[in-house]
């Protein structure tokens, strides 16, 4: 019975550890989003991006919380998310609120890359104040797991071209379209209009 | 025999079943085991796995339609040919196969792809493989695609460590790209590629790459390095348009635009090659297709 069992559980470890490759040899990406046309958009034009310009597979995976989609990031059942820098300091940091939008980015960023391993990449150019308290700046930004920018060494580099390319207005007017056209065909024109794909 | 009943549950979890299940066209997820032939309309709405050791053939003039469903809502169906077995999709010029959506009005995405995993053998001559979001998505298997048309899908073909033959085929109006490797072993000859995103991408590593003999033509990049591809790679004896090299130099996407990544080294034809795209005019013509003077 013994021997038995090791058989099975051999045959087991053996097919667990060839799913990796079937999901597209290893190299498909996670990204975790929140209901809400917002993370929709961001969540598409990372997976665009990413996809286009790489041929990278991107799967994008739901959340129904922020706080389950940031323990999915640190158990590396993702790879990357879009956050918020007042969410990062408040609620997953436990730190004091800062108002200051530059000292609140390094602060989380510093952090999250020391206690946590995630590295906080270039803030997409908008805030969402209404993902935190009054008066705090909550800049939003891709933060992905320091083993995949190791895996993908210039992934990094390739999201960065995002950064500080949608602002408050860009915002609000991709979030409108979402209704009409999808989030995924607003993210593709999005990036094309500004030659990025 | 309990033995056996737990190692039957422990694969029907890894996606790899020893059941034998009715073939075609329902709902959910089915296996095929054996030898099974598809023929006339065949629905496809969930996952068809051919599994390992079985062989789908299909018939001269059947229809394989995907029914569009999006389940985890990420803008593509869901509709998924899987093969770990064997595929022969052997069509005629006057009766092809076609791989298409069940929807009226089809785009791009209505089904998400033929996924050969392991395959020995997937060969495919006089089909049709349109509107999904990657035509072929093939891991670790052998294909021959032949004769065929992959069109309007967001990739036409999407490959990783495999080997690969691509030959006499249309491959045009696929939004991303037309066909997108990485690590395999690949030869792309005598096709017409044309309206693409980019008619042909490679990611990060070549493997041993052969691409001569085409035509390339009207694509936003005719050829183009991802953002992680390092490698030089060579592309001889490729119509690109244009006998003047400089002017088919500038259909390339590499290191000229992006110095961290690769380069191509093209010698373009001084003509358009002859032969290519399917050999058989009256499959084209069927389909409402003209390819003259490419």
């Amino acid at each position: 019975m013994i021997r038995r069992l090791s058989i099975l559980a051999a045959i087991l470890i053996l097919f667990l550890a060839l799913s990796p490759a079937i999901a597209c040899v290893g190299k498909t990406l996670r990204i975790g989003t929140l209901d809400g046309a917002q993370q929709e958009v961001l969540a598409q034009i990372l997976s665009i991006i990413i996809d286009e310009r790489t041929g990278t597979g991107v799967k994008i995976v739901p959340f129904d919380s922020s706080k389950e989609a940031h323990e999915a990031l640190v158990d590396a059942d993702l790879d990357m998310l879009i956050e918020y820098t007042g969410v990062g300091q408040v609620a997953v940091l436990g730190g004091e609120p800062i108002a200051e939008g530059d000292a609140l980015y390094k602060e989380v960023k510093s952090r999250y890359q020391q206690e946590l391993n995630l590295i906080w990449l270039k803030p997409f150019g908008f805030e969402d104040r209404a993902r935190t308290a009054p008066d705090l700046p909550a800049e939003a930004a891709p933060v992905v797991r320091k083993d995949t920018l190791k895996k993908f060494p210039a992934l990094s580099r390739l999201i960065n071209k995002l950064g500080g390319r949608i602002d408050q207005a860009t915002m609000a007017q991709l979030e409108g379209e979402v209704s009409s056209r999808g989030a995924k065909s607003v993210a593709r024109s999005f990036l094309k209009d500004r030659k990025l794909i | 025999m309990k033995f056996f009943a737990l190692l039957q549950c422990m694969l029907l979890l890894t996606g790899c079943a020893l059941s034998v299940a009715p073939v075609a066209s329902t709902p959910s997820r089915q296996i095929i085991v054996g030898e099974v032939l598809w023929s006339g309309t065949v629905r496809v709405d969930g996952e068809v796995l051919v599994a390992k050791g079985a062989t789908l053939s299909i018939s001269p003039g059947t229809r394989v339609r995907f029914v569009r469903r999006d389940a985890d809502q990420d803008g593509f169906g869901d509709a998924t040919l899987v093969v770990e077995g064997r595929l022969l999709a052997l069509g005629t010029a006057q009766q092809p196969i076609f791989f298409q959506s069940d929807e009226d009005s089809p785009q791009e995405g209505d089904w998400l792809q033929i996924r050969p995993q392991f395959s020995p053998e997937i060969h495919l001559r006089h089909t049709v493989v349109e509107h999904a979001a990657y035509g072929i998505h093939a891991h670790f298997s052998r294909l021959l695609v032949e004769d065929s048309v992959f069109r309007r899908n967001m990739d036409g073909f999407r490959m990783g460590r495999s080997q690969v033959e691509i030959r006499y085929s249309l491959v045009e109006d696929n939004l991303s790209k037309g066909i997108n490797f990485r690590d395999s072993d690949v030869e792309i000859h005598h096709n017409l590629i044309r309206r693409n995103g980019s008619g042909i991408f490679l990611f990060e590593k070549p493997g041993k790459v052969s691409i001569h003999n085409n035509a390339l033509l009207e694509n936003r990049h005719s050829i183009r390095l991802g953002d992680f591809f390092r490698a030089d790679i060579e592309a001889r004896g490729n119509w690109y348009g244009t006998s003047d090299s400089e002017l088919a130099v500038e259909t390339l996407y590499d290191g000229r635009m992006d110095a961290l990544i690769g380069s191509i080294r093209i010698a373009a034809a001084l003509r358009p090659p002859e032969g290519v795209g399917p050999r058989n005019p009256s499959f084209l013509e069927g389909l409402g297709i003209g390819i003259a003077n490419p």
